[in-house]
């Protein structure tokens, strides 16, 4: 399994090179959109670059599909409006700080809203895994 | 003066038709190089590369990458091909485009689906494969082939027109969203150009042209190869992003 702090580093000098940050404003438990105001189009880049760099592919929805995954027959998301048993994986995913964002009612479209650097770390190390590396 | 295009990589669509293949000349002659996309037979391009023997230019310095421009796998396949051989795309000729002259009432359903594909759909697509790759070096300039009927005219092209027009907003668009990336996207609005498309409507209707346009004649192919190479060129056009130049003897000043 990739080691967390390696995939930490590669991810953080992608964070510095795609959305124009400090890495001394760079923390683990910082949301990418609300807490170190990465927009739309840096978000992109990030993930572009992320993949290029692990040679890996994530997709638009990747989170919530990893999160189904894991719940099997139970439902992620019923209308859009993830379920108690989706926001309890989610968590895993995101990190316990992160906790008070994830109310009821939070809808799929809003998951990028909770990425952090670790969720971030986490999508890469589970897609390393994925590939069985 | 030099627009500092040597060793660019860029690529051009529609290659093989008249004003396409100038571009690919006036790239060619500033130094880049230069990758027609192109649908086979690779023939279409002899008249390229017996243009670039006449000029000293090296056979290696045209990379042609047969591509269709409606299917989105061999797009992808094609961008694949250059970024795999020169590790990245300097700049982007969505030049491709064509139209039949026919009034609204009579387009089928099949020409207007053909003509979007072509004239809007393959510049969005393929712009988005390139763009991908721009957004490494955070640099890139892309050049949209559009048409003065954008915004005037096109009586008889109602099609076309109308892609050329979603073309012109898809421009600015991208260039609002791009900007901040180092990537300038821009088009050239050529009017009427003498080439085998425009044939049928010069001969019919160039008096009335000369009469709307101060220049008084039809714009030729070479005249539009410029306002191309100045767009992309960063030390030319670095600061100018979202803007399209018209080269048409100012007929859209409304004589």
């Amino acid at each position: 399994m990739a080691d967390f702090n390696e995939v930490y580093a590669e991810v953080k000098k992608s964070l510095v090179a795609s959305c124009s940050l400090n890495e001394e404003e760079i923390a683990l438990d910082k949301t990418l959109m609300e807490d170190l105001g990465v927009d739309s189009i840096d978000l992109l880049d990030l993930i572009f670059s992320v993949e290029k760099k692990f040679s890996i592919s994530i997709e638009v929805g990747t989170l919530a599909r990893l999160a189904a995954e894991k719940l099997q027959d139970v439902p992620f998301e019923i209308d859009n409006v993830i379920t108690d048993e989706g926001l309890q994986v989610l968590k895993d995913f995101i990190g316990d700080s992160q906790e008070q964002r994830l109310r009821k009612g939070l809808t799929v479209h809003e998951i990028p809203l909770l990425l952090t650097v670790r969720s971030l770390c986490n999508l890469v190390i589970n897609r390393l895994a994925a590939d069985g590396r | 003066m030099d627009l500092k295009l040597r060793n660019k990589v860029v690529i051009i669509t529609g290659s093989t038709g008249a004003i396409g293949l100038e571009i690919c000349k006036g790239f060619l002659h500033e130094g880049s190089m230069v990758v027609p996309f192109y649908r086979p037979p690779l023939s279409k391009l002899d008249g390229l590369f017996a243009w670039g023997k006449e000029n000293d230019i090296e056979k290696s310095r045209i990379y042609p990458v047969c591509v269709e421009l409606d299917s989105t796998a061999s797009l992808q396949q094609g961008v694949d091909e250059v970024y795999s051989k020169f590790n990245g795309i300097d700049v982007l000729v969505n030049n491709a485009g064509w139209t039949v002259e026919k009034p609204f009432l009579a387009i089928t359903d099949e020409e207007w689906d053909e003509l979007i594909r072509i004239n809007l759909t393959a510049v969005a697509r393929l712009s988005r494969l390139v763009i991908k790759i721009m957004m490494e070096r955070k640099k890139g300039s892309i050049i949209n082939i559009s048409s003065t009927v954008a915004q005037m005219f096109g009586r008889g092209v109602s099609v076309y027109a109308a892609a050329k027009a979603a073309v012109n907003r898809l421009t600015e668009v991208l260039a609002l969203e791009m900007g901040k990336k180092g990537i300038r996207v821009n088009t050239v609005c050529p009017g009427v150009i003498h080439t085998p498309m425009s044939g049928p409507l010069v001969d019919r209707l160039s008096k009335h042209i000369f009469e709307r346009t101060p220049m008084q004649r039809i714009g030729e192919t070479a005249e539009v190869v410029p306002a191309v190479l100045f767009l992309a060129s960063e030390a030319m056009a670095s600061f100018i992003t979202g803007q399209h130049l018209f080269v048409n003897g100012g007929v859209n000043l409304g004589l």
